[in-house]
């Protein structure tokens, strides 16, 4: 892996500051765990200076994922020039308090994964979820890769009612990419994330998709850094990114919404 | 281009489209620790040994090469993490140079 990573470092445009758009803290049920300094560690070897982060689905969430939700808040504490902290909710779950406690406290962000969580896009309490969100503006990014199966479809309606809903479509909408290029791609307020998405799918992604469009994600503790971004870079320099276009991809595009 | 040309450039697509498979489902069986992963990457590894059609991917099959046998030696560690990693890229490497060959620019290093 060692070459791989030579690759890589030698395809990052000089002066970038890497931002990964999807990691996570904290434990989950299928014993996946990753810590704040453990995350940090992973950042600073690999050149990555600042990171999403949100709570996996974790054992102990409870009702409303407080739990998980305080774990991330410490961790943003504790580095707070590292991560941009984004709390979870279970749309199945009482939520409206967890949601104005986060808010309040300075969360930057909501995570909602239709999997983990068992719910639709276009189940009424996640559509409420995304309402609240466009009226506080706050951004949401939602699992769209990995065992989702209707993603375009139910998001539509939603996004066109709340045409400022800032949305980071996670894993970039994996098995819907060209649909959802072709339907959320001139919304500028969407985003498509590009953890452990294939460098074949991220390459039609890229071909198909505003470059300013696209931002960098690795999905810590499931993936890692030097594979993602090996992915990532890989495809855009297939699909013909200028360096302009890569440093956007990696830290400009998503710096423009959390800097 | 030539009928001979196309032909070998076919042959050289159709390979790097098996070791794309057997690569696929050593990804899905590592990904959901499938009591068959070690096999299924040992069957990605049976695919790029020796020298591809007409030889012009001999150092992507060496860097694949290497790539799984980490892989596989992470995952009998229980390291999934590192053994996703490997077998990830390998595929990314494969499905790219696909690509640069159906594109005729497959000279140029991508990774």
């Amino acid at each position: 892996m060692a070459e791989v990573w030579d690759w890589v470092l030698s395809r990052v445009p000089p002066g970038t500051e890497i931002f990964d758009a999807h990691a996570h803290i904290g434990a989950d049920l299928d014993g996946r765990e990753m810590t704040a300094t453990g995350l940090r560690e992973r950042m600073q070897a690999a050149g990555v200076t600042r990171s999403i982060v949100f709570p996996l689905n974790d054992p102990n969430a409870r009702e409303d994922f407080s739990g998980p939700n305080d774990t991330l808040w410490e961790a943003y504490e504790a580095y707070p020039g590292f991560f941009v902290p984004f709390f979870r909710l279970n749309p199945h779950r009482p939520y409206e308090q967890e949601f104005e406690r986060c808010v309040e406290r300075g969360f930057m962000g909501l995570k909602l994964h239709p999997v983990s969580q068992d719910f639709a896009l276009d189940d009424p309490r996640a559509v409420e979820l995304f309402r609240m969100a466009a009226g506080r503006d706050l951004p949401v990014l939602i699992h769209a890769g990995f065992a989702m199966q209707r993603i375009v479809e139910p998001l539509r309606p939603t996004l066109e009612e709340y045409p400022e809903l800032r949305l980071i479509v996670g894993h970039s909408a994996m098995v819907e990419i060209l649909e959802a290029v072709r339907t959320f791609g001139e919304n500028p307020n969407v985003l498509f994330e590009t953890s452990v998405v294939k460098a074949k799918d991220l390459y039609v992604l890229m071909r198909t998709l505003a470059p300013e469009k696209v931002c960098f994600g690795s999905d810590i503790p499931y993936g890692d850094l030097p594979s993602t971004l090996h992915a990532t870079l890989t495809a855009a320099e297939a699909a013909g990114y200028s360096e302009d276009e890569l440093r956007g991809l990696l830290s400009g595009n998503i710096r423009r919404w959390f800097g | 281009m030539s009928g001979e040309e196309a032909a070998a450039r076919g042959l050289r697509t159709a390979h790097l489209l098996r070791v794309n498979s057997y690569l696929d489902w050593a990804m899905v069986s590592v990904w959901a620790a499938s009591a068959r992963a070690d096999v299924t990457l040992g069957m990605a590894e049976a695919s790029v040994r020796g020298k591809g059609p007409g030889g012009a991917d001999e150092e992507l099959l060496r860097k694949l090469r290497a790539l799984i046998r980490e892989s596989r030696e992470h995952y009998a560690d229980n390291d999934f993490p590192a053994a996703m990693s490997r077998v990830r890229t390998s595929q990314d490497l494969v499905s790219i140079r696909i690509i640069k060959v159906s594109e005729g620019r497959e000279e140029e290093d991508f990774g």
